[in-house]
């Protein structure tokens, strides 16, 4: 008994002692001579998955920095990604919390402004695509629909779906959104309702998967969906039009389709020669196929 | 007003709502394990999430690993802390007044919303002490979070030693360290144990404060207490809010819910063998 | 003696760096609230107007949250507590020792389950069936989280009471068998009686979890900042924090003030836990 006691003791003054111990350590290190093996993503939910696949797949390849770059010491890779919305990436640079910032939205001036030495590296295009559930009526009877329709379905103005079009049924329009952390929701704010706010009523999700599984399980529902979800989605979300021009590929590349917003990874301050190679891989013909894979369109 | 037929009334009552009780966890646990069973294997226990969305596919061993990481964190800080803290209050503390601060101070702690230590362990473990996203960081508020659960049951056991074997310990000249550690912590030590067990079961479960502080949707299985980790109870969070294939959230609710079974398993099974001898 | 000394200090250090830290946790939600208080006044934040932390203009006003917030724990209190008190007199009275010894670690067991896997089902069988059977148009609601919360909450009322009843029921069994009274008579004018005051303490301390919850009520009431409707979407305060957190710069307007959401919240149930004590303190007269 007195062993145990003893040994609890000494193990949790030792993890103690290591606890404070290295905390102060990593801080300082890092920007010095330490070389340093993680590499840390947060951001957009819709970004998120595009890193992570990346990630995984250079992860698998090589394991160690020494296998990407002799030069490398021979330190595992680790790659952190983390959701939590395009401000969180945002915040998560200004803050200093995140090597690398997801964002899915341009980033404001005045958000540049706190960011010293700010970069970013443009990975896709993206469109928010005003979508519903494929038993929709809609579907049947009004394929598009005006930006002010829009707005006014998302404001509240039309509260059933028999005042959007004359034979739908008299349901009330579910609107989903994400909430306001979302790139989503800024791009949204921006390009269609103008001053014109949401309205309270709206479903607010805290991810774009979420966001588009509500307009997958409840056929009253409509979201401005990203096209990457939607290419993910055949079948389970059919986009509408919007002013008479579809979300295609085509309309998306020569900026037809105006509800569009660019897929980039933020940065403060100069890479280090790690981070600026799995930059590369991202922006590399590779990178790009996965961007693709997952429904975007890509940069390059 | 028939009697006969109020006691009946009453009976029915509490027969009714105690069926309705147990069928509601019953049907939660098999539900769960029933659905998910069936997903979890050795390669869904052994690889990491792969798909899109990312957990579509694949396995969970890096959220396994790291909820373990962020369990053990919090309940060796907790319980080292709140040990001592119920030892000092139980045997030291002799002002009445210092003894009414610290638990007015414990039981706020305790009514503290989890989201709201998660805010402010961003800010103060995360950003101000710098320890970053990372393990300890979530680690250290789900020790906050369940510090006052331990301290509370510790303190209990304490108060529960008999008087008199302490008072004729002391009379005999034993000094409180050893009587402390030879009489008190003998006969606690396995209820102090499972405690810091049923702790820990709760920290696991728990997503709130590490949302911030901690959990990642993408990482490896944790290597150091300074790095971020992916965690069972987020990695769910996550999966349900992204509308990944169901078998995969079932599954890894089976896991989460196992685990921490296990461990209120193991917990409760210590405090009857200790019963029994 | 030396180690008596060292290890009284040790003791002492540590129960100083637990105080010091839970103590500073109060003092600086305190302190981080202060500006957003500063800039609409206590009074702004429960002026009802919508909630609008960013923007040229920011108003931040939690009225629906406060209310949806009481709404929620309230109702799930009064679903779970007719049918948590009801198991404990089952478990305590009608159910023998031995069944009682199977069935009670059941309800510890359910105590312990994560709050995500209960968000989860909620979110599958509650808001699914109400979209299905109650033509909603949608099944996030109040109600969907108040029966949520209920089942979350329903061990602590079992448990608390059952607790009480079998202590009353062991203190006057040989007595009320002596007699001859018969056990309903018991249950009914001596244990429900004696017990009311632990009830109301259960009842109190599960509203106090209640409005604490953040993950599974989150995930199944629709997050929208509206005043509180049994069928109708609300937003509680952890899910706004939760949801608005991860966005909101260090030192912006937002960040502050969802510390002052954080603080309001503490506040509510802090005046709710000394109810339980005077509740307690009253039981023990």
């Amino acid at each position: 008994m007195k062993r145990i006691w003893s040994l609890i003791v000494a193990s949790m003054m030792i993890l103690s002692l290591a606890l404070t111990g290295c905390s102060q350590q990593p801080a300082e290190d890092a920007s010095k001579d330490e070389f340093k093996s993680q590499i840390f993503f947060k951001g957009s939910s819709t970004l998120a998955p595009v890193v992570s696949q990346i990630a995984t797949e250079f992860i698998d390849a090589n394991e160690t920095w020494n296998k990407v770059n002799a030069d490398f010491p021979e330190k595992s890779i680790d790659l952190f990604v983390s959701a939590g919305g395009s401000s969180a990436g945002v915040k998560a640079i200004i803050d200093g919390t995140s090597d690398f910032g997801m964002v899915s939205r341009e980033v404001k001036d005045e958000e540049k402004e706190k960011i010293a030495d700010y970069k970013e590296f443009r990975l896709g295009l993206d469109v928010l695509t005003i979508s519903v559930n494929p038993e929709n009526p809609i579907l049947d009877v009004k394929k598009n629909l005006t930006t002010e329709e829009v707005m006014k379905i998302f404001s509240g103005e039309y509260k059933y779906w028999d005042e959007v079009a004359p034979g739908l049924p008299h349901n009330e329009i579910v609107v989903v959104t994400r909430d306001i952390g979302g790139g989503a929701h800024q791009v949204f704010q921006d390009k269609v309702m103008g001053d014109a706010q949401v309205k309270a009523e709206a479903i607010q999700e805290p991810s774009m998967g979420a966001l588009v599984t509500k307009i997958m399980e409840n056929k009253d529902a409509i979201g401005y969906a990203s096209y990457g979800f939607v290419n993910q989605n055949v079948g389970k979300i059919t986009p509408l039009e919007v002013d008479g021009i579809a979300p295609t590929e085509g309309n998306i590349i020569s900026g037809a389709y105006k509800i569009s917003r660019p897929l980039i990874v933020i940065k403060s301050g100069e890479l280090l020669p790690q981070e600026q190679l799995f930059v590369d891989l991202m922006l590399s013909e590779e990178g790009m196929k996965t961007v693709e894979k997952m429904g975007y369109v890509p940069a390059k | 007003m028939d009697k006969k037929s109020k006691y009946t009334r009453l009976l029915l009552w509490s027969v009714l709502s105690s069926a309705l009780t147990f069928a509601v966890i019953f049907f939660i646990i098999g539900y769960i394990l029933l659905k998910g069973g069936g997903t979890v294997n050795a390669e869904f226990l052994l690889d990491s999430p792969k798909g899109f969305p990312l957990g579509s596919s694949g396995g969970i061993y890096p959220a396994i690993m790291g909820s373990l990481a962020f369990t053990g964190v919090a309940c060796s800080v907790a319980s080292l802390l709140a040990i001592s803290t119920a030892i000092y209050l139980k045997f030291y503390c002799s002002s009445r007044r210092l003894y009414n601060i610290v638990s007015l101070v414990i039981e706020s702690t305790a009514g503290m919303p989890s989201i709201v230590l998660g805010l402010f362990g961003y800010t103060l473990f995360v950003l101000k002490m710098g320890f970053g996203v990372s393990v300890l960081s979530g680690g250290l508020v789900l020790g906050i979070m369940i510090f006052p659960f331990i301290e509370v049951r510790v303190e209990k056991r304490l108060s529960e030693i008999e008087q008199e074997m302490l008072l004729s310990s002391y009379a005999l000249g034993v000094s409180r360290y050893y009587t402390i550690k030879r009489l008190v912590l003998r006969e606690a030590l396995p209820d102090i144990i499972s405690s810091v067990a049923l702790a820990g079961g709760f920290a696991m479960g728990a997503t709130a404060p590490i949302i911030l502080t901690g959990a990642v949707i993408y990482a490896k299985a944790p290597e150091s207490v300074m790095s971020p980790a992916m965690a069972l109870s987020y990695h769910l969070y996550v999966l349900v809010g992204e509308g990944a294939p169901t078998e995969y959230v079932y599954g890894t609710s089976t896991v989460l819910v196992l685990l921490i079974l296990a461990i209120n398993g193991a917990a409760m099974l210590f405090g009857i063998m200790k019963r029994g001898e | 003696m030396k180690s008596d000394k060292a290890f009284e200090l040790i003791i002492k250090m540590f129960t100083l760096v637990s105080v010091t830290i839970l103590g500073f946790i109060i003092f600086f939600i305190g302190a981080e609230s202060i500006p957003a208080f500063r800039h609409s006044g206590v009074a702004g934040f429960f002026a009802n107007e919508r909630w609008h932390p960013i923007g040229a203009e920011p108003v931040l006003s939690i009225l629906p949250m406060v209310l949806a917030t009481v709404y929620v724990s309230f109702l799930a209190v009064a679903i779970a507590l007719p049918i948590g008190v009801g198991t404990a007199v089952f478990l305590s009275c009608i159910a023998g020792e031995s069944a009682r010894r199977v069935l009670k670690p059941f309800i510890d067991l359910m105590a312990g389950l994560p709050s995500v896997v209960f968000g989860f089902m909620g979110l599958i069988v509650v808001v699914g069936y109400f979209e299905r059977h109650f033509s909603m148009s949608s099944g996030e609601s109040a109600l969907a989280g108040g029966i949520v919360l209920a089942i979350m909450i329903l061990p602590y009322i079992v448990s608390t009471c059952d607790t009480t009843m079998a202590g009353i029921m062991k203190s006057y069994k040989i007595s009320s068998d002596s007699l001859g009274v018969s056990k309903w008579h018991m249950v009914r004018y001596l244990v429900l009686p004696a017990a009311k005051r632990s009830v109301l303490a259960g009842a109190v301390l599960a509203l106090a979890r209640g409005m604490g919850e953040t993950m599974a009520v989150m995930m199944v009431i629709g997050n929208s900042p509206l005043l509180p409707r049994l069928l109708g979407k609300c937003e509680t305060i952890p899910a706004l924090i939760a949801l608005e957190m991860g966005g909101a710069p260090v030192g912006s307007l937002h960040y502050h003030a969802l510390f002052a959401a954080g603080l309001i919240l503490i506040i509510m149930r802090f005046a709710v836990s000394m109810a339980v004590w005077r509740i307690k303190r009253g039981a023990d007269l």
